[in-house]
């Protein structure tokens, strides 16, 4: 049983990455654009059905492009370091551009501090790591029921969701029921701010 | 010898009646010249109620289509409504600091939410001590810095949290009473705090007392009571949420910070929910007033540290200048001395003018530290003008997404000065009381700017002061 997939054959660097990428980029860019002016929808209903059709959208880009560029990156026959590394293309382009909105207000210090917030992080960062090793668990049961011979529940996916459960719960879900959720994370955080730019 | 002389000494009835009608008379003076001079005259009770992003439009004596507040409204029918009123700095602990204090935030040191609270600040509360009030402090203190021992210094009862930083939760908030941690299972945080109010308003019935209620209601995340879950269920939104608010506003760029979170539709409703909810206990409290029949005597006071974007721009929470966050509910009820009860004044007030207000009809000098004015005679109706403008500011507060400010407003204009790159703005509040429209590059706007940056920047040399 093997616990790789190299013997997959390889597609054209556009095809197995620009593409997906590109994609993926280019819905973001859209959205983010569209999310950005909604008044060009005018106003009243239109304008309130855009909101509700392209904010979701506009998250499931970011949460999600990942597993869709993972998933065809893997069809198509990249690496394991070649999809994990293109695969954070949007969250990673997306954080990039918030440290750089931010920083008009804050300090160049500030704003890279603020990548690190639960926000940034938890849902763009480590969610990602537990998507990507679902991702590859179901790939590798897809070709196994197409005759190849692969490990799927292997040490590198576990770790992945085993983070992600744990990141979730610290921050997202640590602290009173009756309190905002992950605020005793946002907490830590912010000590952490207090302690490197308060001082 | 000399005294056996005096003692030897005989009047007649005549003489005796005179020199008793004299000294009665003398006395009669004496205690009227007592009193003015000496504040024997008896001092009123305080009541001062806070609460926490209420916005000034929300309650129903504001002609709100659908939320409930009789208790407010009884005060507003009671008392004096100032329809102008502004908080100096649009954040939660700047604003509790300004209210305390009657100083800005850049004078007392509690700019945002984490620069800490000074323990040489002097607070109303502390000069109402030294001058005999028994006084309390219960709910929200949330001034960063380590919780300051009150103690002794300006209240005789202290009761605060700290728990979600400060912030308190709706169920179960454990309390720090006179700092002891106590657990409070099964309360409903708003209730429970007025309860404790209660109770020291009847130990301390026979005065002068001052207690400040400061509440977390109606701050995020908007919890209501169970009975109160499904209260404003059918109500038409669409009458009190602006044309730009859509059900994903609190997912807008760095807006998830301010953790409204779920279905913002539901929570807009809760926080109504949550305030008529606050006023049942308002209620309970001018309830007790009457019942022990000190009402006449004792100041209730009725104001929010800030107001609330609910779409408003698409925005959600407070700190942006603009009305809808800056503008807070005012109401002071004095039955003994406010002439004309049930009227409004227009007046620009600040949240600094409480503290110096507050002292003066206490019959106690404000200090030159202090930075706001007295309101007193607007309560006695008498025909002033307290300022042509006002000053507003706001610090940076990481990780939201508000820049610095500073701003000036006059009956007609807001002009802001942000730091960093968004643009100076002017708005005609007349014209355009929801501020969408930034005048700065027309003709009307070009007329007026210049007097209103000498305006700002007179506020901003004051500022550099300190």
């Amino acid at each position: 049983m093997d616990d790789t997939i190299e013997m997959k054959e390889r597609e054209p660097f556009s095809r197995r990455v620009l593409l997906p990428v590109g994609v993926s980029l280019i819905a973001w860019i859209l959205l983010n654009v569209t999310t950005s002016h909604l008044e060009w929808f005018g106003s009243g209903r239109v304008y309130r059905a855009a909101a509700t059709i392209l904010y979701p959208m506009l998250g499931i880009t970011i949460e999600f492009s990942s597993v869709f560029i993972y998933s065809v990156m893997y069809i198509r026959g990249s690496s394991i370091t070649e999809r994990l590394l293109w695969s954070y293309a949007v969250p990673f382009v997306f954080i990039i551009k918030e440290v750089w909105r931010v920083s008009a207000y804050f300090s160049p210090g500030e704003s890279f501090y603020y990548a690190l917030a639960p926000m940034n992080l938890g849902l763009i960062v480590f969610f990602q790591i537990g998507f990507l090793a679902l991702c590859e668990m179901f790939w590798r049961w897809r070709d196994n029921k197409k005759g190849r011979s692969l490990r799927i529940i292997t040490p590198g996916p576990i770790a992945g969701l085993a983070i992600m459960v744990i990141m979730t719960y610290f921050m997202f879900f640590w602290g009173s029921s009756a309190d905002t959720p992950g605020t005793k994370w946002f907490y830590l955080y912010m000590e952490g701010y207090k302690a490197l730019f308060l001082r | 010898m000399e005294e056996m002389k005096l003692n030897d000494r005989k009047y007649s009835r005549r003489q005796t009646l005179k020199i008793f009608g004299g000294s009665l008379a003398l006395y009669a003076t004496d205690i009227a010249l007592l009193s003015r001079v000496f504040g024997y005259e008896k001092r009123p009770n305080i009541v001062v109620i806070l609460s926490d992003d209420h916005r000034a439009d929300t309650m129903s004596n504001m002609g709100h289509p659908f939320i409930k507040t009789p208790n407010i409204d009884r005060l507003v029918k009671e008392g004096v409504k100032f329809t102008n009123t502004f908080a100096t700095t649009p954040l939660c602990s700047p604003s509790r600091g300004c209210f305390l204090t009657g100083q800005y935030a850049h004078r007392h040191g509690v700019k945002n939410n984490y620069t800490p609270w000074n323990n040489n600040n002097v607070t109303f509360l502390e000069l109402l001590k030294n001058a005999g009030y028994k006084n309390a402090f219960f709910g929200k203190w949330h001034m960063p810095g380590k919780l300051p021992d009150l103690i002794g210094k300006a209240v005789d009862r202290f009761v605060t949290f700290t728990v979600s930083g400060g912030q308190g939760i709706y169920f179960d908030c454990p309390l720090i009473i006179d700092g002891v941690v106590t657990q409070r299972k099964g309360k409903y945080l708003t209730e429970d705090l007025t309860d404790l109010a209660q109770d020291f308003i009847r130990q301390k019935k026979d005065g002068p007392f001052c207690v400040y209620l400061a509440h977390k209601a109606p701050h995020q995340p908007f919890t209501p009571p169970p009975e109160m879950r499904s209260l404003y269920s059918d109500a038409d939104v669409s009458r009190t949420l602006p044309p730009e608010y859509h059900p994903w506003i609190q997912y807008k760029e760095g807006a998830t910070y301010y953790g409204v979170m779920g279905s913002v539709g539901e929570k807009y409703l809760d926080y109504h929910r949550v305030i008529t909810a606050m006023d049942q206990q308002i209620g309970r409290i001018l309830s007790e007033l009457d019942r022990l029949g000190i009402a006449d005597n004792t100041i209730v006071v009725y104001a929010s540290d800030n107001g609330y974007f609910w779409g408003e721009k698409q925005l959600i929470d407070k700190r942006y200048p603009y009305e809808e966050s800056t503008r807070i509910p005012l109401i002071v009820r004095y039955p003994n001395k406010i002439k004309n009860p049930g009227r409004s004044s227009g007046e620009l007030v600040l949240n600094v003018d409480l503290a110096p207000t507050l002292l003066q009809l206490a019959g106690l000098k404000i200090p030159a530290s202090m930075q706001g004015m007295d309101f007193g005679p607007i309560l006695a109706n008498k025909n002033i003008r307290l300022r042509n403008s006002i000053h507003m500011e706001y610090f940076k507060d990481f990780p939201y997404n508000v820049p610095e400010w500073d701003a000036v407003r006059t009956d007609r204009f807001l002009y802001v000065e942000y730091r960093g790159q968004k643009s100076t703005e002017l708005f005609d509040i007349q014209k355009d009381p929801r501020t969408m429209h930034n005048i700065i590059s027309t003709q009307e706007g070009k007329s007026v700017l210049p007097k209103l940056q000498d305006m700002l920047k007179n506020h901003l040399r004051r500022k550099s002061n300190g």
